[in-house]
This record gives structure tokens, sequence and C-alpha cells, in this order.
């Protein structure tokens, strides 16, 4: 895989959501990328059973379809550990400690486009039934530094939307790391966590 | 659109001609066999004779002569007017391949223009004498060969370079710091071939190991790698050439971080339609361009 980065893509007034995806879509194909496949990201919150006093502990079960065999278990700390999927069988198991929070499940779900060495996705997040908000995803496959096509991943990102954009901050602090899947996953948590919180207030 | 309906008076002409063909043998065939005193066939076929060969006489008059441009082929031009529908389409084949024989002769002439500016080619030269020793370069002894890299290994320590043998053929895999992989495919000390990879695409089996990239950006790199090998070996000096090309690739340190010179962008959609970054390092300059914004 190469460098990803999530940007949440503002929602313009008058329209819905169903609307600007058609719009950044329509974009996308204009500028010469084909559709793959369809594509979706799911986040579901447990929390530790609490003892007295102290906070309870949570937990975010996450599956990206660009990983189908794998199930990324983020804590809020910003650890993650990348198990398969069996591990979804392991929380049912340990119900007793960690308990799913209820309405907690975060969507995110659209259409997957390639365009040469650019893979872009572009879908709508969802809690249940009600929308929340619009994800665009930009991945370029050459590159494994985050921090070396982090402005041109920018630059690509306000080409084919033909609007200036402000990218999120670099998800590794490491200057010359190599990007991981966790990263991208770690990138949706943090979108995800802010519809939560705008919802709760 | 003009020449389309030329080509269609000239099909009608000919039909015409071969229907007034068929007519005359059977006004000969009724002569013979009609034995009625009235001759009504061959009455009704005279008739429809004259009939056709005024058809034929008016269609004639109308056409022009055949345009230069549409008879390029000499007289293989004339195929599109067999009315034997097979052999029609021929033609148009045969005008693509005489065009494109065309284009690529003159875009021959302009490369070897520009090689005659850039470099003096051996054809042009006074003194025949002076030629590279290639023969020397082709047959080095591995020890040369290991000292070759240990100094390159000092000369560039911004680069890994390891020397591998796959299939009996050298290899120098030269990676760029967390940017590309470059296989220079040697024989002796001179430089056969360059393939540039992701850092993520080394692999130790050799099929895959001769293997272009998956990646439009690096497809294209390799083809510049090469024209940057044979540039640097113009002088004539393998060692100096492998100095110079491994020099080149360090400035693909910057490829993905770093804009274009010329128009202070990281990407450009390139002849192919491919979104691409800055590929192109200058061989004098060793600045970052986009291939379409490379100087002249």
């Amino acid at each position: 895989m190469g460098v990803t980065c999530v940007y949440p893509w503002p929602l313009a007034s008058g329209k819905n959501g169903q609307q600007v995806v058609d719009i950044l879509q329509k974009n996308v194909e204009l500028a010469g990328a084909h559709w793959s496949n369809g594509w979706c990201v799911d986040c579901e919150t447990y929390q530790s059973v609490t003892s007295l006093g102290s906070p309870p502990k949570i937990l975010h079960i996450v599956h990206n379809t660009e990983f189908p065999l794998s199930t990324f278990a983020c804590l809020e700390n910003g650890s993650c550990l990348i198990a398969d999927r069996g591990f979804d069988s392991v929380m049912s198991k340990i119900k007793g400690c960690y308990e799913p929070r209820k309405g907690a499940k975060i969507e995110a779900k659209g259409q997957r486009y390639e365009l040469g060495d650019f893979v872009i996705k572009i879908g709508q997040v969802t809690v249940g039934v009600s929308f929340k908000g619009i994800l665009i995803e930009v991945e370029y496959l050459p590159c494994l530094v985050a921090s070396q096509c982090w402005s041109l991943l920018q630059e690509f990102l306000e080409g084919i939307t033909g609007i200036a954009v402000t990218v999120p901050s670099l998800p590794s602090k490491k200057s010359d790391s190599k990007f991981k899947p966790s990263d991208t996953i770690m990138q949706y948590l943090e979108q995800f966590n802010k519809w939560k919180k705008a919802s709760t207030t | 659109m003009a020449f389309e309906a030329e080509k269609e008076k000239y099909k009608i002409a000919l039909s015409t001609t071969r229907d007034v063909r068929n007519l005359v043998d059977s006004a000969f065939e009724n002569a013979i066999k009609d034995f009625s005193t009235e001759k009504t066939k061959l009455k009704d076929t005279l008739v429809k004779l004259e009939k056709k060969l005024s058809d034929l006489e008016k269609t004639g008059n109308s056409l022009t002569k055949l345009d230069n441009q549409h008879t390029l082929l000499g007289k293989s031009g004339l195929l599109w007017s067999d009315p034997i529908q097979d052999k029609t389409p021929l033609h148009d084949q045969l005008m693509q391949t005489y065009s494109w024989t065309q284009k690529l002769n003159a875009q021959a002439k302009i490369a070897t223009e520009s090689l005659k500016r850039h470099h003096v080619l051996d054809s042009d030269n006074v003194e025949p004498a002076v030629k590279r020793p290639l023969k020397e370069n082709l047959f080095v002894p591995q020890s040369t060969l290991k000292q070759i890299v240990e100094q390159l290994k000092k000369t560039f320590p911004k680069l890994t370079i390891r020397w591998n043998k796959i299939a009996g053929v050298s290899l120098l895999e030269v990676s760029v710091k967390l940017t590309l992989n470059a296989i220079i495919i040697l024989r002796g000390c001179t430089i056969d071939r360059v393939m540039i990879k992701a850092i993520h695409e080394t692999s130790e089996d050799k099929d895959e190991f001769m293997q272009c990239s998956k990646y439009k950006t690096f497809n294209k790199m390799t083809d510049i790698a090469n024209a940057a090998a044979f540039h640097y070996s113009q002088c004539g000096d393998s060692k100096k050439s492998l100095n110079n090309l491994l020099n080149w690739l360090t400035y693909y340190e910057k490829l993905f971080s770093e804009k274009c010179i010329k128009c202070k962008k990281h990407l450009q959609k390139d002849a192919d339609g491919n979104v691409l970054p800055p590929c192109w390092i200058d061989f004098e300059t060793l600045r970052l361009y986009h291939l379409q914004c490379r100087p002249s």
C-alpha cells in the first residue's frame, strides 16, 4: 500500500449528502478515473465493564474492505492491534469485560475509483440510518512515506475537486517512517470521533 | 467528405460497367438462342443495354481525376475501388501503415537532429579512429567489479548499493532512500539497461525481479533512466558513466516532495493521461521537471 489521506468533505448549503457525492463522483470521472469497486469502513465501539471508580476504557473495532481479512482494534491512546478477522469472535467471548456501546456503530461507505497510481474513495458516513457527513480517501501507491507526498496528495485533491482544501496534519509523528495500514485506520477513527462528539453535544 | 462522394461515384461507375458487360454477354446469347420471329428477348436486352450505356456515360462524365493524396501508394491506391468487398478495407489499412511509417521517419529525423545537437555522433567524427573501447569493458573480472562497487558505496553514502548476480547477469541494486529502487543491469562494466521500481517492489524471486514496475510513475522513470544511461555513456568511460548515473539517481530523493522547477506544481498529466510527479531530472542541471516542462 501507499500513503493515504482521509479528508472530511464539507457539505455545501442547500445540497444533501447524496447530491454532493454525485457531484464529486462526476468530477472524479471527468478527471479520467475509472470505477473499480465499492468500499466500506465500519467501526464499532466497545467499553470496558466499569469497576468502582475507574473510568471505562474505550476500544474501537474497525474493518476496512481494503484489508478484508483483518480486524483493527484501536485504543484511545493511539495504539492499534492488527489481527485476523477471527478477532471479532474473541470480542463476543469477552463480553463480560468489554461490551458494545449501543448505537455507536459508525460506517463510511461508497465508491472506489482508480486514476493511474492514485486510488480515490468517496463515501457517506452514517450512524445507523442517520447521515453524518462525507469522507474522501486518496491513496498514492508508489510512495511509502507520508511526509514526502503529503502536499502532493493535497494538490491532487484540489485538482480533482476543483477547490482549495486543507488536508489534516500528518498522521505519523516520525518524518521518515513508512506508512502503515493502521495509520489509515487512525485517520478514519479521528474523523469518526469528531462526528460522534458533534452528535452528542 | 468530398473524397467519400467521389469514391461512391467510382463504385457506381464500376458496377454499371459490370452490368453492361453482363448485358452484352446475354445479348449475344439471345442473338444465338432466341429463335422467335420477333426476337423479343434480344430487343429487351438491347434496350436495357442502351439505358445502362447512357447511365455509364453520364457517370463517367461526372467523374473527376483521382486526387494524388489518396493514391499515394501508387496503383495499390485503387484497391478501394475493387468491387470485391473483402478487399476494400485493405486500402485503409495500407494508408494507415503508410502514414505511420511516414511519421516514424519524421520522428527519427528529429531524434537524429537532437542527438547531433547534443553529442557529436560517430558518423560525424572527422577521425573515425576515436571509437569507444567497448570490447575491453565487456569482460571484467569479478574482483574488479567488486572494487568498483566498493568505490561507488564510498562515493554515494546516501544510496544503498548491492551487487548481485542472477542467471549470469551482473546487477546493481541501488536504493534511493525511501523513494525508489533502481536495478542496473551491467555488461562487464557497461550499463546495459536500467529498471526503476518502487521501494516495496523488490523481490528475491528472479522472475519477478526482471518484471517492470506496476506503477505508472516508475515505468515512465525507467524510460527516463535508460535515456540518462545512454546520455552518460556517451563519454566512453564506463566507470565515469556509472558514477554519473548514480549521482543523477541521488537527486530522486525528493521526487515526491519537490515541485517542478518550471510549473511549480507536484502533478501534471502526461500525454498518456497519467498524473505524474516531476520525474525528469535534467542530465546537466540535475533539477526536477515534469516531462512536458523539461527545457528543450
